[in-house]
């Protein structure tokens, strides 16, 4: 079978052109992946997959039509869809390709990992979690993707990648007699084989549910809250990622005012070149370069996220953040979403609190429309008059995740990544809560 | 292809299962006017499966030919001899499909419309939307696969199974009310639109959006209610169904250990099905599961006794009983897992007028938005619309926010269910991987909570 790579893009887009588009683009993608399940504690599946496709988008009287296919030998055919869709499309002014632009490449790419090596990997993951055997894992697990991407279209763009992704993860709890604690994530993931710790992914999580025994369901727990990075990047900061993709300003579903939004300490960059990102590329889903964005500053709202469509509708230049797979044509997602630290440590920032609660994770609902959000804080404990004190059930929460952006009163020095995430702890309020 | 897989099966001793898919995917898209979705996808690849050992191994690839097949095998293996397996796993012995099994007819068969036919209907149907902001949405799965399996599976499946859509969105001020409307079968072009057009799926949601925007919000509180097909449909799949998939059993759902048991009043009779009995063209139609089990009618709930969980090979040998056809996976790269088919509770003698006729005080529910339910069956769905029942009148529509309650006390409670039957709601079950499903049923008269969330 023939190969899937940026000469079969290239060829595709000249297919294309010939059969009618005025406008074409290829992207394609090729890789290996293997990955393990760990479920309570043993590997319940190992697996390993091989797949490549590529996916066409063209214009005709700017009208759009798109079309995919993982098999070469249906590539023809593919062309011929995307085209009689784009004929059939009405037009959009604002339909439009990149041109090409210079950027520099980065280096994402390390040797393979063997389907035993990742075995071993997630071993050594749930080894780490259980040196006390209390301690359980739940679910988590180890991947590893070898992922050549290749992009071309008719103003010329050309660009190739190849990367290695290597990821782990684990959800972990204590059970102590009959006692079972809430249950602590942790992640961890880079591009390099001599940087992959699995053992400091599960060692954290065993250390963290073990000081979450003896916890008790408290009344009347007032105050502020300090949340950990994996409690935001759940869900809660979906809701902010919504709101600055340009997609969701243009149809009206973003709430983002100008001004007066966010609290001065809270300053956000997503950069898709920075180095030793997890969601760092060399180029975007249309082979747009990326370059760090500064999206808040200070408290100041300062851009939006646009790919080519959106940015040609707003008058301006696509951010690089075109995102997607080669089976649709391109959203809009950050890369290397990063929330700068605060200059004071962790330690510090608790020991400015009263009375509140620090926790691990969130459940509950959000509504990504109007940031309204109500569940609970889980895995947490309470602070004392600047004192960690005993760990905490469920901490009932509710309230807007705009004004809990708005009432930052505090970010740590300390951040983790949290796969393409960098997530400080911040101390905020003006929340309810309830136990 | 399928004696390729045979041949590729049969140089092993351990089960070794092939299985080769090829989808068309259609998507199309329109929103207030503009196409943001006009894709047309073809994905072809085969999943190998071995178990050695007492342990699984599955790999995936999308080069079809003979030596890459291979190469996916040789990985499965290694996959499966990689870890050290503590409970090992068997699979149980049963009849396996043979032949050629087709869900679809052959006459005004999807592939007869073409891609432009499907824009335009987009695009046509989106303009009956004014007033509110209108989304419609045409997708279509055009299935081909071929399983085989080294202890006696050799078939062939083609499926078809197309959905039209809407979302309508009216809103005033602050006030925001979405209604979604539309159909999923299992079948041709005829059958997606033999009840009601594109263009009259798109005015009547809304119709119903602009209606609830200025309808009074239903107070809150436990109430009788007659939750109408949609409801009753959501009720079977997200708060029984999920409960009596047998890995979930396993994982200590409410129902383990519970067969044999009452769970419900006599009057109810729960199914699962991989045909489409009653009505035609079920959106679930699964008449080869991807084990190469051939599907059939499974009582859950017969009459109220607790009769059998859904279940694939292994789990069949774990239980000791027949396997039930309910192992799917999405795409050729998806490992069969337990999922469900078309679920629905089976009709009984009550006619709907007489239903309400028969209530003092009461609502009729319907139109579920989402839902949610846990294994211990405590369910909560959001609906959009509650009619007041009063002494056997039914009242003007009011705004209900949600339903909520455990769906085994809910058919505990149940004291009457219609002869009207209908599969509603297209769309997709998520777990881990999505699934075309049906959800379906009658009328069911029974007590749960209504209101606020």
């Amino acid at each position: 079978m023939k190969k899937i790579d940026l000469d079969l893009c290239e060829d595709a887009v000249k297919m294309a052109l010939k059969m009618g588009a005025q406008e074409a683009e290829a992207y394609a993608t090729s890789e290996e992946t293997i990955k393990t399940d760990v479920r309570y504690n043993v590997i319940a599946n190992v697996t390993a997959h091989t797949k490549g496709a590529i996916g066409l988008r063209v214009f005709v009287n700017k009208g759009l039509g798109f079309a995919s296919t993982n098999n070469v030998r249906y590539l023809e055919e593919a062309c011929e869809n995307a085209v009689r869709l784009a004929r059939a499309a009405p037009r959009d002014e604002f339909s439009i390709l990149p041109q090409p632009k210079k950027g520099g490449a980065v280096k994402v790419f390390d040797v393979p990992l063997s389907i035993e090596d990742c075995v071993s990997y997630t071993d050594d993951l749930i080894r780490s979690a259980r040196g006390d055997k209390r301690v359980s894992i739940g679910m988590g697990g180890f991947s590893s993707c070898i992922q050549e991407t290749y992009v071309a279209n008719s103003n010329g763009i050309n660009a190739s990648e190849k990367r290695s992704d290597f990821e782990y993860w684990a959800l972990g709890m204590c059970k102590d007699g009959d006692e079972v604690t809430d249950e602590v994530f942790r992640w961890g993931g880079t591009h390099f084989v001599h940087e992959i710790d699995t053992g400091k992914v599960g060692r954290a999580v065993g250390n963290a549910v073990l000081g979450l025994r003896g916890a008790k369901k408290t009344e009347g727990v007032q105050g502020e809250i300090i949340l950990a990075p994996e409690a935001l990047s759940e869900y809660l900061l979906r809701v902010l990622t919504e709101s600055i993709n340009a997609d969701n300003v243009q149809k009206g579903v973003s709430k983002l005012k100008l001004k007066d939004m966010f609290s001065n300490h809270l300053t956000i960059v997503d950069d898709g070149s920075l180095p030793g990102g997890f969601s760092t590329s060399s180029f975007d889903r249309e082979g747009v370069p990326h370059k760090p964005l500064t999206i808040i500053d200070r408290g100041e709202l300062k851009s939006y996220l646009h790919n080519t469509y959106t940015a040609n509708k707003a008058g301006t230049s696509s951010t690089g953040h075109a995102y997607g797979g080669p089976t649709s044509a391109s959203s809009i997602a950050p890369t290397n979403f990063v929330i700068k630290p605060g200059d004071k440590r962790l330690k510090t920032i608790i020991s400015e609190v009263d009375k509140g609660v620090i926790a691990e994770y969130f459940t509950g609902s959000v509504d990504m429309a109007s940031g309204d959000f109500s569940g609970a804080l889980k895995a947490g404990h309470l602070i004392d008059r600047g004192e960690i004190t005993i760990p905490v059930k469920e901490v009932m929460i509710a309230g807007n995740f705009f004004d809990l952006l708005k009432n930052i009163s505090g970010i740590s020095r300390e951040s983790r990544d949290l796969g393409g995430y960098k997530i400080p702890y911040i101390k905020t309020g003006g929340v309810s809560i309830t136990s | 292809m399928l004696d390729t897989l045979k041949s590729i099966c049969e140089r092993y001793d351990h089960y070794t299962e092939l299985r080769y898919h090829d989808r068309i995917q259609n998507r199309i898209r329109v929103r207030t006017g503009i196409l943001e979705e006009a894709r047309s996808n073809r994905i072809t690849g085969v999943g190998a499966r071995v178990l050695i050992g007492g342990a699984w191994g599955f790999s995936s690839t999308s080069n079809t030919d003979k030596e890459a097949i291979i190469d996916a095998v040789e990985k499965a293996k290694r996959a499966a001899k990689a870890r050290v397996v503590e409970e090992k796993v068997d699979i149980a012995p049963t009849p396996l499909a043979t032949g050629r099994f087709e869900s679809s007819p052959t006459e005004d068969s999807l592939v007869d419309h073409s891609l432009e036919e499907k824009l335009s209907l987009c695009i046509g149907a989106n303009k009956m939307m004014d007033g509110v902001i209108g989304t419609t949405i045409y997708y279509e799965y055009i299935d081909h696969k071929y399983i085989a399996t080294n202890d006696g599976a050799f078939c062939e499946i083609v499926d078809m199974k197309p959905t039209f859509m809407t979302i309508a969105v009216a809103s005033e001020g602050a006030e925001s009310v979405e209604v979604y409307g539309g159909k999923g079968v299992t079948g041709g072009w005829k059958a997606l639109f033999s009840e009601r057009s594109a263009a009259d799926i798109a005015s009547e949601s809304r119709d119903k959006a602009l209606t609830l925007l200025h309808a009074k919000r239903v107070g809150g509180g436990r109430a009788t209610v007659i939750i109408a097909p949609d409801v009753t449909g959501i009720l079977a799949h997200e708060a029984i169904g999920h409960t009596v998939e047998a890995d979930l059993v396993l994982s200590g759902s409410i129902v383990s250990g519970k067969i044999g048991q009452k769970v419900a009043n006599d009057c109810v009779t729960l199914v699962d099905s991989g045909q489409s009995p009653i009505k035609e063209n079920a959106e679930g139609v699964v008449l080869v599961d991807d084990e190469g089990v051939p599907t059939k009618k499974t009582v859950i709930i017969d009459n109220g006794i607790l009769r059998s969980y859904l279940h694939n090979r292994e789990t069949a040998a774990r239980f000791g009983v027949e396997p039930t056809g309910n192992a799917r996976a999405f795409e050729y790269s998806d490992e069969p897992i337990i999922r469900m088919r078309n679920t629905y509770i089976e009709p009984v003698d009550w006619n709907f007028e007489e239903m309400v006729e028969d209530m003092r005080e009461g609502y009729l529910i319907k139109n579920p938005l989402n839902g949610e339910a846990s294994l211990s069956a405590d369910f909560m769905f959001g609906i959009a619309e509650a009619y007041p029942i009063h002494n056997g009148e039914l009242g003007d529509v009011e705004k209900l926010a949600a339903i909520s309650g455990n769906a085994f006390d809910v058919l505990r409670s149940t004291d009457a269910i219609s002869r009207d039957f209908e599969y509603c709601k297209p769309g997709h079950c998520g777990k881990g991987q999505p699934a075309k499903v049906g959800l379906g049923g009658p009328y069911i008269r029974c007590k749960a909570i209504i209101g606020g969330v």
